[in-house]
C-alpha cells in the first residue's frame, strides 16, 4: 500500500489576501495528504486557515483579493493549480464535491431540489431530464430524506434545516466523487438533527467509500467522523496524527489547551476549572517570530519566541508536532 | 433559602396573521406557542440552566422574564414581588436586579458609543455613581472582567469577540444585580475563548453571590456551569432536575435522546445513540397529548391523548412522561 500515491497530495500550499491593511498570509507551508476512502479531519478555530485551506483546494478563492501563492494539489498525478478554469469546472462537482455550514443558504432558492441535484448531474454526465430526475431522487433515497418523492418539487425554504442539509449532500454525491469536502457540515444544525447527519455522513462513507476531507472546530465530530486529523493555528499545520493519538496524547500546547477548554458531558466533579488558553489568536498581517502560539503557550520558553518549530515526528509514525517542547508533553497530564 | 425568582405557569404566544395575500384570501390567523405554561424557580446565588433546541422557546422565556416580551399568561416574580403585571414605570426600580447579557456582543453594544459609555450607562441611569466616581466604578468593573483601564474609551469594533463579551458582562454588573438573565453568552466564542468567559461567570457568581438564568442549547457547557437544569421541548419543560441526577439518569426520553446525541471527544466514549427521527413540529400546530410523541421511540397511544404533567421522580427530579418511571 505504500508504493501506490495518495489520491490528493498538497504540498507547501500558501495563500494570501490582500486587505487594506496589508496582505494576511491565510495560509503558509500547509501539506497534507488524503487516501482514497478515508477521513482526515482539518480543526482550527476562526481565522485559522481550515476555511481557506479547503476553498483553495476547490480553487475557489478569489483572486483578487486572495491569491494561492505558493504550493501544489496534486489529484491522481495532476496539479490542479496548473489546471485551466474550463479543467477546473470538469473536476469540480464530478470528482471533488463540497458542502457547506449553512444548508439553508446555500441552495439555490429559486429552484426546486430535483432541478438543484439534475443541474450538477447534466452539467457532468450527458443525461436527459428525465434521467437527472431519476438520478436526483436515487439520491434523495440514498441521503434517506423523508417522502422523496414528494421533495423533489419543493423549493428550499419548504425543508427544515436539516433536510435542506441532506439535498445538500445528495447533491454533493450524485456525480459520485471520489473526495466530498465537509466544510462545518453540522456547526448549523441543533444537536439531535447534527446526529442524523452524522450518522448519514458515516454511512456514506461505508457505503460508498468516498474519501472525506472535514473541516470543523468541533473535536466531539472529529472523534465521531475521522481517521486522521490535522490541528492548525494561525495559517500553519502545527499537529497531525491519527485521531485516537491525537485526542488521547497530544504533543502540541495548543490541541492540549483545546482539549482542556471544552466542556464534557458526563465529566463533572464540583469546582472544575476548564483550561483556558489565555489571549487571542495573532494578526497575520505581520510575520510571526518564532512560535505563533507562544504568547498564549504555558509551556513557552525563551527559544519559542525566536525560532519557529517545524513539525517533527512522535513517538507514533504517523504523529507530527511543530512544537520545542513537544517531548514535555508524552508524559500523560493526568 | 428562598427563592429569587418564580416563575408560574408562564405562556407567551404570538399571534402571525396570514400576510398581506393570506388575509385578502381568508387564511386563519396562526398562533404561535412559543412558550406554554413553564414553571420553575432559581435560588439565591444559584443557576439553572435552560436547554433545548432551536425553536423550543427558551429565549422567549429569558425575554418575558425580562419583560422585554409580554407575557401572555402566568406570573413572575423577583423577590416575591409580581414583575409580570405591573407598568413598566414600577418595573423600572426592580430592573436593577435584573440584567441580562446576549449571545452577540456586537449586536448587543451600541457601535457609536464607548465601551466604557456603554458599561456606565445604566449605573448612571440608577443615579448609583457619576463624575469621577462613574469612571471609577467602570474602571474597577473593566478590571475584574478582565479588561484594561487603557480599553474604555475605545469602541467595540476594536475588541474581539470574547472581549466584547466580557464588556456585556461588564455592563450587567454595573447596577449589582441579583439575577442575570445569559442568552447563549458563549455560542458565538471559539472553544478557547469560551473557556475563559466560562470561568469569568463562575468567579463571578461566587464573589458576588449572583443568581443565572443560563439559557444555552450545549448541553456541555450547561452541564458544566449549572446546579440544576430545565429541559425544554415545544414551548413546555419536558425534565427539571439537579444537575447531577439529570445528567447521569435522565428521566424523560427527550432528555435522553438528546443527552446521547452529544459527540464526545472521547474515542472509548460507548455510543449508545438514540437517532430522533424528524424534525421538531411547528409550535403553531403543536401535537396532540404529550409534545415529544411524533419523534418519541416509546410512545404509546395515551400519549395521543393525555397531556403528561410534571411529576416528581425521586427527590428533586421531575419529568413529563407517562412512562417516565420504565
Amino acid at each position: 500500500m505504500s508504493a501506490k500515491p495518495p489520491l490528493l497530495q498538497v504540498s507547501n500550499l500558501g495563500v494570501t489576501f490582500r486587505t487594506e491593511h496589508g496582505t494576511v498570509r491565510a495560509l503558509q507551508d500547509f501539506s497534507y495528504e488524503l487516501d482514497a476512502g478515508e477521513t482526515l479531519a482539518i480543526v482550527g478555530e476562526s481565522g485559522s486557515g481550515k476555511s481557506v485551506g479547503a476553498l483553495a483546494l476547490m480553487r475557489l478563492i478569489n483572486d483578487p483579493p486572495g491569491r494561492i501563492s505558493d504550493g501544489s494539489i496534486l489529484y491522481e498525478g495532476r496539479d490542479l493549480l496548473t489546471l485551466s478554469e474550463a479543467q477546473m469546472q470538469q473536476l469540480r462537482g464530478n470528482d471533488i464535491a463540497m458542502i457547506f455550514q449553512e444548508p439553508m443558504t446555500s441552495l439555490n432558492p429559486v429552484l426546486t431540489v430535483a432541478e438543484q441535484i439534475g443541474e450538477a448531474v447534466q452539467l457532468h454526465q450527458k443525461v436527459d431530464a428525465a434521467a437527472a430526475r431519476n438520478r436526483a431522487l436515487e439520491m434523495l433515497q440514498l441521503v434517506q430524506l423523508s417522502e422523496p418523492e414528494r421533495r423533489l418539487d419543493q423549493y428550499p425554504h419548504e425543508l427544515s434545516g436539516g433536510m435542506c442539509q441532506r439535498v445538500m449532500i445528495a447533491m454533493a454525491l450524485a456525480c459520485t466523487p471520489t473526495i466530498l469536502v465537509a466544510d462545518e457540515p453540522t456547526t448549523a444544525l441543533d444537536v439531535t438533527i447534527q446526529a442524523q447527519i452524522l450518522d448519514l455522513i458515516h454511512d456514506i462513507k461505508q457505503r460508498l467509500g468516498t474519501a472525506i476531507l472535514l473541516i470543523t472546530h468541533d473535536l466531539g465530530v472529529v472523534a465521531e467522523l475521522a481517521d486522521r486529523v490535522l490541528v492548525i493555528y494561525a495559517g500553519r499545520k502545527i499537529e497531525e496524527a491519527p485521531v485516537r493519538t491525537l485526542l488521547q496524547s497530544p504533543r502540541h500546547p495548543y490541541t492540549l489547551g483545546l482539549l482542556g477548554a471544552m466542556p464534557r458531558l458526563g465529566a463533572t466533579k464540583d469546582s472544575t476549572r476548564l483550561t483556558e488558553i489565555p489571549g487571542i489568536v495573532p494578526s497575520l498581517l505581520e510575520p510571526i517570530a518564532g512560535c505563533a502560539f507562544a504568547p498564549r503557550c504555558s509551556f513557552a520558553v525563551e527559544r519559542c519566541r525566536t525560532e519557529a518549530p517545524q513539525l517533527r515526528q512522535q513517538g507514533d509514525a504517523k504523529h507530527y508536532a511543530a512544537c520545542w517542547r513537544s517531548d514535555d508533553l508524552a508524559q500523560p497530564t493526568t | 433559602m428562598s427563592d429569587l425568582l418564580t416563575v408560574e405557569n408562564l405562556g407567551k404566544h404570538f399571534i402571525v396573521s396570514g400576510g398581506l395575500f393570506g388575509n385578502f384570501l381568508g387564511s386563519a390567523r396562526r398562533v404561535i406557542r412559543a412558550v406554554d405554561g413553564v414553571s420553575f424557580s432559581i435560588a439565591h446565588g444559584e443557576t439553572l440552566g435552560l436547554v433545548g433546541e432551536s425553536g423550543c422557546g427558551k429565549s422567549t422565556v429569558g425575554r418575558a422574564i425580562l419583560r422585554l416580551l409580554d407575557p401572555t399568561f402566568g406570573k413572575v416574580s423577583l423577590d416575591g414581588r409580581d414583575i409580570s403585571h405591573i407598568s413598566r414605570r414600577a418595573l423600572r426600580p426592580l430592573r436593577q436586579n435584573l440584567q441580562v447579557v446576549f449571545q452577540d456582543p456586537f449586536a448587543s453594544l451600541n457601535p457609536r458609543r464607548t465601551v466604557g459609555q456603554s458599561v456606565a450607562e445604566p449605573i448612571k441611569n440608577y443615579g448609583l455613581a457619576k463624575d469621577a466616581e462613574l469612571r471609577k466604578a467602570v474602571e474597577r468593573l473593566f478590571m475584574r472582567v478582565g479588561l484594561r483601564k487603557d480599553q474604555i474609551d475605545r469602541y467595540p469594533h476594536e475588541f474581539s469577540g470574547g472581549q466584547r463579551q466580557r464588556v456585556g458582562i461588564a455592563r450587567a454588573l454595573g447596577t449589582k444585580p441579583n439575577l442575570i438573565v445569559l442568552d447563549e453568552p458563549v455560542s458565538a466564542l471559539d472553544v478557547s475563548v469560551q473557556a475563559q468567559v466560562i470561568n469569568l461567570l463562575v468567579d463571578l457568581q461566587q464573589e458576588f453571590g449572583l443568581a443565572y438564568l443560563f439559557i444555552a442549547h450545549d448541553l456541555a457547557v450547561v452541564e458544566h456551569i449549572s446546579a440544576r437544569v430545565a429541559v425544554m421541548y415545544l414551548g413546555k419543560i419536558v425534565e427539571i432536575a439537579d444537575k447531577r441526577r439529570l445528567f447521569a439518569n435522565p428521566k424523560h426520553p427527550y432528555t435522553k435522546a438528546l443527552l446521547s446525541a452529544v459527540p464526545s471527544p472521547d474515542p472509548d466514549h460507548k455510543k449508545n445513540r438514540i437517532i430522533l427521527q424528524g424534525d421538531m413540529p411547528s409550535p403553531s400546530n403543536p401535537p396532540s397529548g404529550c409534545r415529544f410523541r411524533t419523534r418519541c421511540p416509546i410512545a404509546k397511544p395515551i400519549c395521543a391523548e393525555e397531556e403528561p404533567e410534571l411529576k416528581a421522580h425521586g427527590k428533586h427530579q421531575f419529568a413529563a412522561c407517562h412512562f417516565a418511571a420504565d
